[in-house]
């Protein structure tokens, strides 16, 4: 990972929302790894919040329409269409499934929860956005929209929210169980968002950032991405905490990242990133990548069958 | 079992098709599942989904129990699909109505509301949707243990929504 300068590093803190576009989204999740050692508490983050909150409705999508419709091919629309489609569901997933997780922790966790329930609502706005007048996917509801999108989504995806899904209902259970919060923290804060989320999005703001199209896009989602720091650095945090306290704790975190690997291991469809200069070897190799840095930043070591899973992924590609 | 499904609009129920919830649909799930979806559905997905699946099918034994909550005869308790799965055959299939006792005997144990059973054998609506939006609730049994074979699980709500079906 690169190290970044302080000017960079204030950059990329401090941009409004018009100078985003000016980002590199390398830097942006360069710069998410830049607190993942020391990792700032709860209220911090939920101060940085308010320095960096964004207005979706903010967002002019006019270039971003005669872009997708003058400036790319069919077979790149409908990659585009494909792996955006999987963030079009994610945001939705990540926001309704987390109030259950707030009914636990500490005071100081609960107030940053309620900042990241209205990040993730305002990311879903973004994608509702954008696949209504950009992507021009029939649906007059958000629900209808999101069902236009469902056939795209691979089951990377599916599999992966799917057991979100189910382990918030868990949770819901019994919210202060140390077990199913790990259980359900290691699924979203670190496979989800800290994994999955951070390489896809390079997939499609790359493509933007190099062909210099779509800005309303690239400027919504690396903000989205900015967010996503202040997610990964709290879920991290809580991860890291929960461990420390109980070591038995580590077995949660194992058995999940083992249910979210396998769950990933396959699709049903051909994805078709190539039209937007990524291959499947080359993502799951910065999806392991993204992985590791997590693990190794917050101290999480993983048994020798695991080790072994997410090697052989590595090799493989 | 009665049920208050007034759709007629439905591409597998038919007059002739056995009852939703009877031992003899049962049955019909039971064969379907076991031999596993047709050469039409395999060829539209990749083989190397095929093979996930049957590594987890391979070895599989245990049992789902899949409700149903809201019929009319019984709307407070849920009814049952029984399936036993052994070494990865689908061996035995039935019914389990609603006198039975709260601890269903099946390692997995899930509930739908009978709309959403309405919309599977009407074949309106994607499995991977039903599992994502979490719409089986899973009341017992190993989230994780369980996920481990969600493809496998996905496919078969598939195979079972294709059976002929009187609703």
């Amino acid at each position: 990972m690169t190290e970044l300068s302080r000017e960079t590093i204030s950059s990329v803190e401090n941009s409004t929302l018009s100078q985003i576009r000016d980002l590199d989204i390398d830097d942006v999740i360069a710069y998410l790894h830049t607190d993942l050692k020391k990792l700032p508490d709860y209220t911090s983050l939920y101060q940085r919040y308010h320095r960096q909150r964004w207005n979706a409705y903010e967002l002019d999508f006019t270039q971003d329409l005669a872009d997708w419709q003058n400036g790319m091919t069919q077979e790149e629309r409908d990659a585009f269409t494909a792996v955006s489609a999987g963030f079009h569901h994610g945001e939705r997933q990540v926001e309704v499934e987390l109030p259950v997780f707030m009914l636990g922790g500490s005071e100081e966790s609960k107030m940053f929860l309620a900042s990241q329930i209205e990040d993730e609502a305002r990311h879903m706005v973004f994608f509702d956005r954008f696949y209504r007048e950009v992507v021009d996917l029939p649906g007059e509801s958000m629900q209808e929209l999101l069902d236009s999108s469902f056939g795209y989504i691979s089951e990377t995806f599916v599999g992966s929210f799917g057991l979100l899904a189910y382990l918030a209902d868990d949770l819901r259970r019994d919210p202060e169980d140390p077990v199913r919060r790990v259980r359900y923290g290691t699924a979203y804060f670190l496979w989800i968002e800290g994994v999955l989320a951070l390489t896809v999005m390079k997939v499609t703001l790359g493509f933007c950032r190099n062909r210099g199209l779509l800005p309303g896009y690239y400027t919504g989602f690396t903000a989205s991405c900015r967010d996503e720091a202040r997610h990964v650095q709290a879920g991290m945090r809580f991860l890291r905490d929960s461990v420390q306290e109980d070591p038995r704790l580590l077995l949660a975190v194992h058995d999940t990242l083992r249910a979210a690997l396998t769950a990933s291991a396959t699709t049903s469809r051909r994805i078709p990133l190539e039209p937007l200069g990524w291959d499947l070897a080359g993502l799951q190799q910065e999806m392991m990548r993204q992985l590791w840095m997590k693990l190794s930043d917050v101290g999480i070591s993983l048994p020798p069958d695991l080790d072994s899973m997410v090697s052989a992924i590595r090799t493989r590609s | 079992m009665t049920t208050n499904v007034t759709t007629n609009a439905t591409t597998n129920a038919t007059l002739t098709a056995p009852g939703f919830l009877t031992e003899q649909w049962a049955e019909d799930v039971r064969r379907a599942l076991d031999s596993g979806p047709d050469e039409e559905a395999r060829a539209t997905k990749l083989p190397n989904y095929w093979r996930w699946i049957e590594g987890v099918r391979s070895a599989y034994s245990c049992s789902w129990a899949l409700g149903v909550v809201g019929l009319t005869d019984a709307p407070d308790r849920p009814t049952y699909l029984h399936l036993d799965w052994q070494d990865g055959q689908c061996v035995k299939a039935s019914v389990l109505g609603p006198a039975q006792p709260d601890e269903v005997p099946a390692d997995y144990v899930l509930r739908a509301d009978l709309a959403t059973w309405q919309r599977l054998l009407s074949n309106e609506c994607d499995p991977r949707r039903v599992v994502m939006y979490r719409e089986l609730r899973l009341e017992k049994g190993d989230t994780l243990a369980f996920f481990q074979g969600i493809y496998f699980f996905a496919e078969a709500v598939g195979v079972l929504s294709k059976v002929p079906v009187r609703l």
